[in-house]
């Protein structure tokens, strides 16, 4: 790692400016060497949910920017994340997505290494110099500085030094505690497996487009109209209910809307929507049997007052900076990977409740399908434009994108050093912009 | 084989090329025709998944669902699809057998897909639970287990 990539020569001010990011950060491998650097291997990274890691010796394969890790659940229960390379030649460790280990044995000269990453034994060690000792901290796996749990959820930074995890997260700890809380048993488990779909484009793309209240009713107007025309009744006979139909619907927003919805974007590069229920964009859900013996569940737990509140929480698509969506209510995350300067993967997960219905679980599984699948009516279209965004900026023709909707209205609110917007607005992408610059500056 | 199960065999194949004809043809009107007023289409994230509600499948369609995508595929601005991929459905290693009044066929796919110069390639079995009717069947359940399940993915945006 290199501390310091003192040769870019790059005005990274110049670059990103509040009405608009420079095209070049969406297309220059130099930028995005530099991203990896200066926020990849520094800021909190989402690494995981500490679900997938149960026992001591189980371990998920996960990337931080463009680094392959490991989360590694140790004998005392505590966590590391190890870097998947070899300190031989350099080998990834681990092929398998998961599993359980009680050490990493390199399958190319069978250099074996501990769950904590040191190095434990090396054929044929009496043929290396004196010098070579196989304490040597330096031959451990590379071990992130800092591993931290925010209620299960798991951070990493590459860094010794930076913000606390919970000074980073700021106001986003509402939508983990939102997500946890909901659990009438009090936890959260990642299952119903998983989606992984690729993207020919920039990796802010995804992040500058969730809380965009603009694109949906263009980008998705094939699926809006389509669900809007459809005689399709939510009956129970049919396989999921309805369900999709709604989140193909729930897409059809007017400009009066985009306007009734708040936009929320922190210092950090944060952001959320909120208002939809406040403004009658979203219906709560009409309680049936399953919501009802659910919502009496987390009553049981938390009192009527608190379950309402849990339950009623107004806020959407709460984009933690720079790779983590948590859409609370629909007990989901997505994670973005960028991969080089025009490739990206999402992941999406569901989360299983304890103590709610199996139906509670079964809607969430269905919400990820419906939603983060390559197959997905809604997801497609999004992805199709951040490929013709990447092709588009990569004609050279466009020297600056315009993020100025809304500029002008971005309110501070609240001591949190969040800004709000009760206006159509590119907040959360200034905000994310803002963010990116600072951590791009910082030397 | 007996002739009575050699028919079957050559009216079934008959029938899986007549549906990938139909999807190549972009009549997916047509094809969802050929699904039973109960039919499903699945395609599944693993080999091994039992159930549609406690794993997520990449397709999880029962007919009225299948119609909303069908809709879709037909919207100028589907922007996934626009403009459309020229498509091969490749049908072969077909298996045939009867049980429980339902017939069964089984087979290999290759779905090739070619969008502005651009190929996408997809693979996997396929299972139809097919019903007679009249002449000839309805789909009760087409599931197509992609090699690809489980991996990651570029958008799938066609029936397979």
């Amino acid at each position: 790692m290199n501390d310091q990539p003192g040769n870019f020569n790059i005005d990274i001010a110049d670059v990103a400016r509040d009405e608009g990011m420079g095209a070049r950060a969406y297309t220059d491998p130099v930028i995005f060497d530099l991203e990896m650097e200066r926020i990849f291997r520094r800021a909190w990274i989402f690494v995981g949910h500490e679900s997938q890691v149960r026992k001591p010796g189980d371990f998920c394969r996960t990337r931080m920017g463009v680094d392959e890790v490991l989360l590694v659940r140790q004998q005392d229960g505590s966590l590391r994340v190890l870097s998947n390379a070899c300190t031989h030649r350099g080998t990834r460790l681990c092929a398998g997505s998961s599993g359980s280990a009680i050490s990493f044995v390199c399958p190319y000269h069978a250099w074996a290494f501990g769950l904590d990453g040191k190095l434990k034994f090396v054929p044929d060690v009496q043929s290396y110099p004196a010098s070579f000792t196989i304490s040597d901290p330096s031959l451990g796996l590379k071990s992130a500085p800092r591993v931290e749990s925010y209620r299960g959820f798991v951070f990493a930074s590459l860094a010794p030094d930076g913000p606390a995890l919970t000074d980073f997260l700021g106001p986003m700890t509402d939508a983990i505690d939102n997500l946890v809380d909901r659990a009438p048993g009090g936890e959260i488990e990642i299952a119903g497996g998983s989606f992984r779909v690729r993207y020919p484009g920039n990796w802010k793309l995804h992040h500058e487009n969730a809380n965009d209240t603009v694109h949906p009713s263009f980008v998705h107007e094939s699926s809006v109209s389509t669900a809007n025309k459809s005689k399709v009744d939510p009956d129970p006979r049919l396989i999921d209910r309805g369900q999709t139909k709604g989140m193909m619907a729930s897409n059809g927003l007017t400009p009066k809307d985009w306007n009734a919805i708040e936009l929320n974007g922190m210092a950090q590069g944060h952001s959320f929507m909120g208002g939809f229920y406040k403004a009658g964009l979203l219906s709560r859900q009409t309680e049936d049997e399953v919501m009802r013996t659910y919502r009496e569940a987390l009553e049981a737990t938390h009192g009527v007052q608190k379950a309402a509140d849990i339950l009623g929480m107004d806020r959407f698509n709460n984009l933690v900076w720079p790779t983590l969506n948590v859409n609370a209510q629909f007990h989901q995350i997505r994670v973005v990977h960028p991969v080089s300067v025009n490739e990206t993967i999402l992941e999406g997960y569901c989360f299983r409740l304890a103590g709610a219905p199996d139906e509670i679980f079964h809607r969430a599984v269905r919400f990820l399908g419906a939603l983060v699948s390559p197959a997905s009516m809604i997801f497609s279209d999004d992805l199709e434009i951040f490929g013709r965004v990447q092709r588009g900026l990569e004609s050279g023709v466009l020297p600056r994108l315009d993020s100025r909707r809304g500029i002008e209205k971005d309110a501070p609110a609240g001591e949190d050093c969040s800004y709000r917007s009760t206006t159509s607005s590119e907040l959360p992408i200034r905000s994310q912009l803002r963010a990116w610059r600072e951590w791009m500056i910082a030397q | 084989m007996n002739l009575q199960l050699l028919t079957l065999h050559h009216a079934v194949s008959a029938f899986l090329a007549y549906e990938a004809e139909l999807l190549d043809g972009r009549d997916f009107h047509g094809w969802l025709d050929l699904f039973e007023e109960d039919g499903v289409y699945w395609v599944p994230t693993s080999r091994d998944q039992a159930d549609m509600k406690n794993q997520v499948s990449i397709m999880a369609e029962d007919k009225a669902l299948l119609g909303l995508r069908v809709e879709r595929l037909g919207h100028p601005h589907a922007y996934s699809i626009e403009p459309y991929p020229a498509t091969v459905h490749l049908v072969g290693n077909i298996t045939v057998r009867e049980e429980n009044g339902q017939i069964v066929a089984r087979s290999k796919l290759i779905v090739e897909e070619l969008r502005e110069d651009r190929p996408t390639r997809w693979g996997g079995s396929v299972t139809h639970t097919l019903r007679r009717r009249g002449d000839g069947f309805g789909i009760v359940l087409k599931r197509v287990d992609l090699i690809q399940a489980g991996g990651t993915f570029t958008p799938i945006s066609i029936p397979l």
